[in-house]
C-alpha cells in the first residue's frame, strides 16, 4: 500500500490540477501570499522522490504553513500536484483556487487502514460541477457520502457494497486516478519534472 | 518530585523524536513516551496533539485528566477525534436546521479569511483546536481559524436551535468542554 511503502504517515491529502505548472504557481501564489503573515518565501528545488515528503506534510501547521507544487515526471500532460502540511491539506486554499480560476482539479485523501479513523475521499471539480465520494469512520460508525453525478471512470457497483470501507478506499481511488492516466504508485510521480516550488511562511 | 517512571504506548506507527523531558515515538504512529514527573507531562501534552494516546496510570494521567475535569463523562479525553468531514455530511436535523448549517458553511467559504480556515466539521463530536476530542456532543458546525493577533489557531463551534433554552444548554456544554473555544449560538426563526 502506498502509505506504508512510501511514507511514514498515516494519511495523505493531495490535489491534482490540470494546468501548466507556471500558471498554477502564479495563481496559487496570488492567493496564498495574501494569507497568514503575508510574508511568504519561495524555494525552488528538484523533488527527488516520496521520501522527502513525509517530513514535509507532518510538520506542525502551528509553526509554519507550507505547500509544495510540482509536475510529476511520470505524467505526460500538464498536471500539477499540490501538497500542504496543513492538517486538512489546506482545503480552503484549493476551494478558493477553484472558485477563482476554474481549473479542473482532483482532490484525494488516502488513509492507513489501521488508523483510528480512516478517511478515503475522491473529489473531482470542473466547470460542469463537482463529484464527491467518501467513506470515513466518524466516531464509532462508518459513513458513506456521495454527491454530484457519477463520472464515466467510476465503478458505481462499489458504492452498493455492504461494508462501507469497501465502497471507496485507497485501492479504488488509485484505480480511478489510473483511469485518468495518473499513477501515484509510479516512483516517478514523486519526482519533479524540473523544479518543484515550495511556498512557506513562519507563523511564530 | 515524582520519581515513578511513566510509559505511554499508543497503537500507531511513526518516527522517534525527543520532546520535552521524554522521548516520543509519534506523528501518526506508535507513540511511546518515557519520562518522569512534570517533565513527562510536558512531553505527553505535546504528543497527544498528534497521536491517539492510551493513558497509563499514575500522576501523568491525573494531571492530564484534571484539565478535562468537567468534560462529558465517558469521553476519551486526549484522543484525537475523527477526521474533519470538511462540512460535507448527510442532512442533519430538519430542513431549516440543515439549511442553516449548510448556509453557514457557504458563508464561511465566501469569507475573506477563508484561506486561514481549516478542519471544517458538520455534526461531528466536539474537538479542540488540536483536533483532540473534548466531548460526546456534536456541535452543528466546527472549524479552526488562524488568530493573527494571538498567533495561534482558534477553534469555533456553531449551534442552531429552535428555542433559547436549548441554545443556552448547547453553549454551556461547549464552553465546559473547551473553555478556549469560540461559540456562536443561533436561534432559528419559523
Amino acid at each position: 500500500m502506498i502509505l506504508n511503502s512510501r511514507f511514514s504517515i498515516d494519511s495523505l491529502r493531495i490535489s491534482l490540477i490540470n494546468c501548466p505548472l507556471s500558471e498554477v504557481v502564479a495563481e496559487i501564489k496570488s492567493i496564498a501570499f495574501n494569507t497568514f503573515t503575508k510574508k511568504w518565501q519561495q524555494n525552488d528545488y528538484q523533488l527527488k522522490g516520496s521520501s522527502e515528503l513525509s517530513a514535509f506534510v507532518t510538520e506542525s501547521d502551528s509553526d509554519i504553513i507550507k505547500c509544495l507544487i510540482w509536475q510529476p515526471l511520470s505524467v505526460n500532460f500538464d498536471l500539477v500536484v499540490f501538497i500542504s502540511n496543513m492538517s486538512d491539506g489546506w482545503q480552503s486554499l484549493i476551494d478558493i483556487y477553484f472558485n477563482k480560476f476554474k481549473r479542473e482539479i482532483i482532490r484525494i485523501e488516502l488513509s492507513d487502514c489501521m488508523r483510528s479513523y480512516p478517511y478515503y475521499s475522491f473529489e473531482y471539480m470542473n466547470m460542469s460541477g463537482e463529484r464527491f465520494i467518501r467513506s470515513m469512520k466518524d466516531s464509532d460508525k462508518w459513513k458513506f457520502l456521495e454527491t454530484g453525478s457519477a463520472m464515466q471512470f467510476e465503478d458505481t457497483a462499489n458504492y452498493k457494497k455492504r461494508k462501507i470501507a469497501d465502497r471507496i478506499n485507497n485501492g479504488i481511488i488509485i484505480d480511478y486516478l489510473k483511469k485518468k492516466e495518473i499513477d501515484i504508485t509510479n516512483d516517478n510521480f514523486w519526482v519533479s519534472k524540473g523544479n518543484a516550488i515550495e511556498f512557506s511562511t513562519k507563523l511564530n | 518530585m515524582t520519581t515513578t517512571l511513566k510509559i505511554i504506548v499508543t497503537l500507531q506507527k511513526g518516527r522517534l523524536r525527543r520532546t520535552g523531558g521524554g522521548l516520543a515515538l509519534a506523528t501518526g504512529g506508535t507513540s511511546i513516551l518515557v519520562g518522569a514527573g512534570v517533565a513527562a507531562h510536558g512531553a505527553a501534552a505535546g504528543a497527544v496533539a498528534t497521536s491517539d494516546a492510551v493513558w497509563a496510570t499514575g500522576k501523568l494521567q491525573r494531571l492530564h485528566a484534571s484539565s478535562f475535569a468537567s468534560t462529558d463523562a465517558g469521553t476519551s479525553a486526549g484522543k484525537l477525534g475523527p477526521n474533519p468531514n470538511k462540512g460535507k455530511a448527510s442532512d442533519h436535523g430538519g430542513t431549516n436546521h440543515n439549511k442553516a448549517i449548510d448556509d453557514r458553511v457557504g458563508k464561511l467559504k465566501a469569507g475573506e479569511q477563508y484561506g486561514e480556515v481549516r478542519n471544517i466539521r458538520k455534526n461531528q463530536v466536539q474537538v479542540d483546536a488540536n483536533g483532540k476530542r473534548v466531548g460526546n456532543n456534536r456541535p452543528d458546525l466546527q472549524y479552526d481559524q488562524w488568530d493573527g493577533q494571538a498567533r495561534k489557531w482558534k477553534h469555533y463551534n456553531v449551534e442552531y436551535d429552535n428555542n433559547a433554552s436549548n441554545s443556552a444548554a448547547h453553549g454551556e456544554k461547549i464552553r465546559t468542554n473547551d473553555p478556549n473555544a469560540g461559540v456562536e449560538l443561533n436561534i432559528l426563526k419559523d
